[in-house]
């Protein structure tokens, strides 16, 4: 193969992901500004249906959550009051990482949790997204964010056949709690 | 060389189709077809980016230095996922959330890369569109067959509709359930080749990814 | 063309799978003898858990069979449904559900074992993997609140599907709550023990006497219709790599379903090595894999996907044992 050869491929290659670079760069351009949009929308519709009350939702401190991802803690305000926090974390599961969001007033009870995404078994872990088991939070404390194999009034109820996940998804709960707490005690603001 | 464009078409749905006679492009076929819906999106998005592919590499035929013919054609593919994926982030969500993972994957599919290689690079931009458009239609059906078959069996629906109560086979919709459903089908295919077309057994074969 | 064509296709000789020892045993006997040889565990089952264990046992039996007569009748082949190979794959497949199952499971097991599993596979002594096990991993994954709403054992006479009844298996408690909360049921450490050795405790229909097991095992290796390699090796290395790990070895033997597994599943003529090495080596792989998803794992129990995995290797196994050929020269 000669020189010649070497620089003629060299260019068609190069010319290729050129246009490539080009055209894709103009797809960028158009399209990212909107799916930031979009996905700022759906982040704030997720925050405001956890704490409807609320006039503004935002973002106000980060931290360290399951699996080194980075979890964040979003702040309520209503006439100028803080009246809850959301947190946004993550918590291992039985086949996956479940993203959740935690909605919590401001003496550290449940107001509701969402799941944002989770690849649990189907019909059993997924489970953890249905409303009877998000309800079960509602209003609890720390030390009833325990799960509990058959019927309770105080804990949280394990979906049948579903322990692991169960589990996870309360004591990622906890976690986000707990990593509240923290944050506070850090930064008196918050 | 006439080329008959029915004739282009049919053999992409049925005597190659990429997943039951080709055995091409099995691990789409079996990550996203737990319902119709899923594979519905998918075989369209593979369909838009084999036709617009092979129309390209049919266009630039000529211009492709034969040496680096490959890594331009993985190049051409690449661009096209790339923009399918920013424009279904930007434009389709809901569809993105539960696609978008394999969405990306669709660059290394052997299917489109093989009809890159073995008709588009060989033949005028019409023909290819058609082998590309037809190609993409046999996948479509392939993913919304499975799709359904393990909707039907897994969740007790189909296309969302609810139509049968009790405990559905909860396997079907795992992924060691589309392994089971593609084999079956599979010999299905081969079975009806068999007997009504006189087809050999394994004529064709495959067996990339 | 026709000078092409395999020998075995031409239908000029069948080749079969071992073992190729002639010794007046055929399949229907040998099929008969293993299932006769579970009738203790089946009948301690059916003592436990009343007459609806018996009533599970048989369908999963007849379906079996009807299933392979079906099979071979659609696809034209020498209808053998008769030889008792069928009956066993039912029996076993039985065994291992629990016995509160809704009636369609062990149709629905039976079909996939047999259809699936073996037929499509090319019938006895082709498939690949124990059709058992697999007709009972499908039910696993597919009716998973089903297979693990175990029964306590209670003796009724009832055929209705009792719901209030059900315990957790030794090894679930075990995995959710811990030792000593599973010691806490008996009295005492020898107590479980023996209680265990009795079967008095939830679990699978076949998993649960232990005692009537080994002494259907007994009889077989007594016949030689099974050598000890696989079982042994497999049992001694779970107790060993749980003692190992700081677990109880004879709570690892007693539990779950490694008894039944090892003596009457891991020594299935077609879906295991025949090479007596490499049986040692397959009987040690099973018991890794068992401890690993027993410690590790999200299921307390890893019998049935061990040997299911074992399987594969099957025939790796028998080639790297093979006996070097006479004159044959090592290879550098």
């Amino acid at each position: 193969m000669g020189n010649k050869d070497i620089i003629k491929i060299t260019l068609n290659l190069v010319a290729i992901c050129a246009l490539a670079g080009v055209i894709l760069s103009v797809t960028w351009t158009i399209t990212n500004p909107v799916k930031l949009e979009k996905e700022a929308e759906e982040l704030q519709a997720a925050l405001k249906g956890l704490i409807p009350q609320a006039d503004a939702i935002n973002k106000a401190a980060t931290f360290v959550s399951a699996g080194g991802k980075e979890g964040t803690i979003y702040k309520a305000v209503k006439g100028g009051k803080p009246i809850g926090y959301v947190v946004s974390a993550y918590t291992k599961g039985y086949s996956s990482f479940i993203k959740m969001l935690v909605a919590v007033d401001t003496d550290y009870r449940i107001i509701g949790i969402q799941i944002l995404s989770e690849q649990e078994t189907p019909g059993l872990g997924d489970n953890v997204d249905k409303k009877w088991f998000k309800d079960q939070f509602r209003g609890k404390t720390e030390d009833h964010l325990v799960v509990i194999k058959g019927e309770t009034n105080t804990d949280i109820q394990a979906i049948s056949g579903a322990t692991i996940s169960s589990r996870a998804v309360t004591n990622g709960v906890k976690a986000a709690v707990e990593a509240l707490r923290a944050e506070r005690a850090k930064d008196k603001a918050l | 060389m006439a080329v008959s464009y029915k004739k282009l078409i049919l053999n992409g749905i049925f005597s190659e189709n990429p997943v039951f006679r080709l055995a091409l492009s099995l691990c789409p076929a079996v990550a996203v077809t737990t319902s119709v819906r899923n594979g519905f999106l998918m075989g369209i998005a593979v369909l838009c980016v084999m036709t617009m592919v092979n129309i390209t590499v049919s266009i630039l035929r000529n211009l492709i230095n034969p040496k680096v013919r490959i890594p331009a054609y993985i190049l051409i593919i690449a661009t096209y996922v790339s923009i399918t994926d920013m424009v279904m982030s930007a434009y389709s969500r809901a569809a993105y959330k539960e696609m978008g993972l394999y969405i990306q994957l669709i660059v290394v599919f052997a299917i489109i890369i093989s009809r890159a290689e073995l008709f588009a690079s060989k033949n005028k931009v019409l023909p290819s569109a058609v082998d590309g458009f037809g190609m993409g239609l046999g996948f479509l059906g392939a993913l919304v067959l499975v799709g359904a078959v393990r909707e039907l069996i897994g969740k007790g629906s189909i296309a969302g509709i609810h139509l049968t109560g009790g405990n559905p086979l909860l396997i079907m919709v795992l992924p060691t359930g589309g392994f089971f459903v593609i084999g079956l089908l599979m010999g299905l295919f081969n079975w009806i080749d068999q007997k009504y077309y006189g087809g050999r057994p394994g004529g064709v074969g495959g067996g990339h990814h | 063309m026709d000078t092409e064509k395999n020998p075995q296709e031409a239908g000029l000789f069948r080749a079969s799978v071992g073992p190729h020892i002639s010794s007046g045993e055929s399949v229907p006997h040998i099929m008969w003898t293993v299932s006769a040889a579970l009738m203790p565990a089946a009948g301690l089952s059916v003592y436990y858990f009343g007459l609806r264990a018996l009533l599970i046992l048989v369908v999963s039996m007849v379906s079996s069979v009807a299933f392979e007569a079906l099979t071979q009748k659609l696809t034209g082949a020498k209808i053998t449904a008769g030889d008792g190979s069928a009956l066993l794959t039912g029996l076993l497949l039985g065994m291992n559900l629990p016995a509160s199952v809704p009636f369609y499971l062990p149709i629905i097991g039976s079909a996939v074992a047999i259809i699936i599993t073996k037929q499509l596979f090319g019938g006895l002594g082709y498939n690949i993997f124990n059709p058992a096990l697999i007709g009972r991993a499908f039910l696993m994954a597919s009716f998973p609140r089903f297979m693990t709403t175990w029964l306590v054992p209670h003796g009724s006479l009832s055929l209705a599907r009792p719901d209030a009844v059900t315990g957790a298996t030794p090894l679930g408690i075990l995995k959710e709550e811990g030792y000593d909360k599973l010691l806490s049921h008996f009295a005492g450490r020898h107590d479980m023990y023996v209680q265990l050795l009795l079967g008095h405790r939830g679990g699978a229909m076949g998993e649960t006497g232990v005692i009537a097991l080994l002494f259907g095992a007994a009889y077989l290796l007594y016949k030689g219709y099974i050598t000890w390699h696989i079982p042994v090796t497999f049992i001694a290395t779970v107790a060993v790599l749980t003692a190992v790990f700081g677990g109880d070895p004879w709570l690892a033997i007693l539990s779950g379903g490694l008894v039944l597994g090892a003596f009457f599943m891991a020594t299935d003529y077609v879906t295991v090595p025949q090479l007596k090495k490499a049986q040692v080596a397959f009987g040690l792989g099973c018991g890794i894999i068992t401890v690993l998803i027993r410690l590790e794992g999200g299921y307390p129990e890893g019998v049935c996907y061990a040997i299911l995995l074992m399987n594969c290797f099957t025939p790796l196994l028998d080639r790297a044992f093979k006996a070097k050929k006479f004159g044959e020269a090592p290879v550098k």
